[in-house]
């Protein structure tokens, strides 16, 4: 039992990611709002759809407001339709200043929702308008105390891929590592179980490799529209895999096993170290839509809230172990089966 | 024999060798032109900035990887026996980078005229761009010498060159590719030259390091 241990952790975290990952709900945000456009001096009644918000529990009622250029702009009613359907009654002044409004429904229970760019003003701005004072916001804090994820524009429901797509990566450099230190370590003693690791963790570190561009295209088509991007991340990824590819070929081409390990253990060096500055270094240069390079914040520095944490952290050392373990049958494999 | 003299009695031999019977570089030389008249054939002239950009440095790459992958492939086993046997190995790869360096700079500046005659040359900053030039040469030469003697020493097929260099090649061909593209008309703001060159020139110190500890390792059978 002392000895499985760290199996049975990996069981247990994978578990419990798959679990909390999946069934741990979004925090509630509003999807819609009806109608898109309107003119300067109009008031309309609004049809505001929430996801996951509760309009209908807590103590007080919902607010409802615009934001433009800095003023808010207040509904004059509000009526609740149910848990998730609000209408909001709301007279766009004459004097906006700004085409778009941010929309925020604020309640007791679940705190305050934004939609970003709401709606959009059509027609002219009229800047000969009477200027209006903007109405006072009253903020509820929620009460609830939720444990949710945070609910983001344009990441919504798939943000859960957090779970699974980056520590796919740090699996795959963690094996790929692991197979650098190994040819390494074959080079100073000549020892051929350490060149079968190196040849099986960078196996195993490709297999990982393919499920996080899989994983990522996913993602990129959902937040991006596009299955793949030109990007100095993306690109540097698939570089590597390809860099290991060519590795496994080149074992593959060699029968005599003294020489295969000699040969591959030098390329395994070679081409490792020019993947670290393809994607360490040369993403810092340049510009990328992914988050961590170009100026786009990582998931580290603002994303990467307190719920996302207690998943993410277990779910990256789960699927860091399991990459391990199946490291640790391949070898014993290939031990047991040499070709 | 130092290290110092024999690296310079080998790479007299690889220039003699070279002059006695120019075949490969007549080869390479004739590779270079053909492929650039095909593209002049195919674009007639109406052909953009970024584009002459990759595109010289595409006919560049393939061009060297055909130069470079002759340099340990072609040596007869025997030969390489007899080098084994007679000087260090680091002075041999360090022989072979240099006069690889020396073959594919020249061959980048004769690109660059062959280029500027058919495709015409919208380099408005000669400077910066003879440095990618030189830089980008020399980093090319110092990977491909050290995949083609692994490659020779794999298995001699020019197909695993080919596999071996490219994805290796990828962050030194996306530097220099930017690089060049600031001394290009049009191009983005001069702003971070300093940057791609000490990367590439730091690229091409860790390639020749790397070539010059790992080397001995290829040798003994």
């Amino acid at each position: 039992m002392k000895k499985y241990w760290w199996k049975i952790a990996c069981m247990a975290l994978l578990f419990y990611v798959l679990l909390a990952g999946t069934f741990i709900p979004l925090g509630p945000g509003i999807s819609l709002v009806h109608p898109e456009k309107v003119a300067a001096g109009d008031t309309l009644t609004f049809y505001i759809k929430g996801y996951n918000s509760h309009f209908d529990h807590g103590t007080c009622p919902p607010s409802v407001w615009f934001a433009n250029a800095g003023k808010s702009i207040c509904a004059q009613s509000v009526q609740i339709r149910n848990r998730t359907e609000l209408e909001a009654t709301i007279a766009i002044p004459a004097d906006v200043k700004s085409r778009n409004f941010n929309l925020f429904v604020n309640s007791c229970y679940d705190g305050t929702m934004v939609l970003n760019n709401a709606i959009m003003l059509a027609g002219d701005m009229n800047n000969n308008a009477t200027p209006t004072t903007g109405c006072e916001v009253t903020v509820a804090t929620n009460s609830a105390g939720f444990h949710n994820f945070p609910n983001r524009e344009i990441l919504y429901e798939s943000i859960r891929n957090l779970f699974y797509h980056v520590p796919m990566w740090w699996t795959m450099m963690l094996l790929f590592t692991i197979s650098l230190i190994y040819s390494v370590g074959y080079l100073a003693g000549f020892n051929l179980g350490r060149d079968r690791i190196a040849g099986e963790a960078a196996r195993v570190g490709i297999v990982f490799g393919v499920l996080g561009l899989l994983t990522g295209m996913v993602w990129a088509k959902f937040t991006w529209g596009a299955w793949w991007v030109s990007d100095v991340r993306l690109n540097g990824s698939a570089a590597t895999l390809l860099a290991y590819t060519a590795y496994i070929v080149l074992r593959n081409s060699m029968n005599e096993e003294q020489k295969r390990a000699r040969i591959a253990a030098v390329y395994n060096i070679f081409a490792y170290m020019l993947m670290l500055v393809l994607i360490i270094i040369i993403p810092r240069l340049t510009d990328s839509l992914h988050p961590g390079s170009g100026g786009n914040p990582g998931f580290s520095s603002y994303d990467l809230d307190h719920n996302l944490r207690l998943v993410f952290y277990p779910a990256a050392i789960g699927w860091m172990l399991l990459g391990v373990w199946i490291l640790q049958i391949r070898n014993r494999k290939a031990k047991l089966f040499p070709k | 024999m130092s290290l110092q003299r024999e690296l310079t009695a080998l790479l007299g031999k690889e220039i003699t060798l070279e002059w006695r019977n120019r075949y490969a570089v007549n080869g390479i030389l004739i590779y270079v032109i053909s492929t650039v008249f095909i593209s002049y054939l195919c674009f007639k002239k109406a052909i953009d900035v970024p584009v002459w950009n990759a595109l010289f440095w595409i006919i560049m790459l393939f061009a060297a990887v055909n130069a470079v992958a002759k340099s340990f492939i072609a040596e007869s086993k025997g030969r390489l026996l007899y080098y084994y046997s007679l000087c260090d190995p680091r002075a041999v790869i360090l022989a072979k980078s240099v006069y690889n360096v020396i073959l594919l700079s020249a061959l980048g500046l004769i690109n660059f005229i062959f280029f500027f005659l058919f495709l015409g040359s919208p380099v408005v900053d000669y400077g910066v761009f003879l440095s990618a030039i030189v830089l980008g040469c020399t980093g090319f030469a110092l990977i491909m010498t050290m995949v083609s003697a692994i490659a020779a020493r794999a298995h001699d097929n020019a197909t695993l060159m080919a596999i071996l260099t490219f994805p290796v090649i990828i962050p030194l061909i996306l530097t220099v590719i930017k690089l060049s593209s600031y001394a290009l008309e049009g191009g983005p703001i001069a702003d971070s030259i300093t940057q791609y060159i000490v990367l590439l020139s730091a690229i091409n110190l860790l390639v020749l390091a790397l070539a010059y500890i790992l080397f001995p390792y290829l040798w003994h059978d």
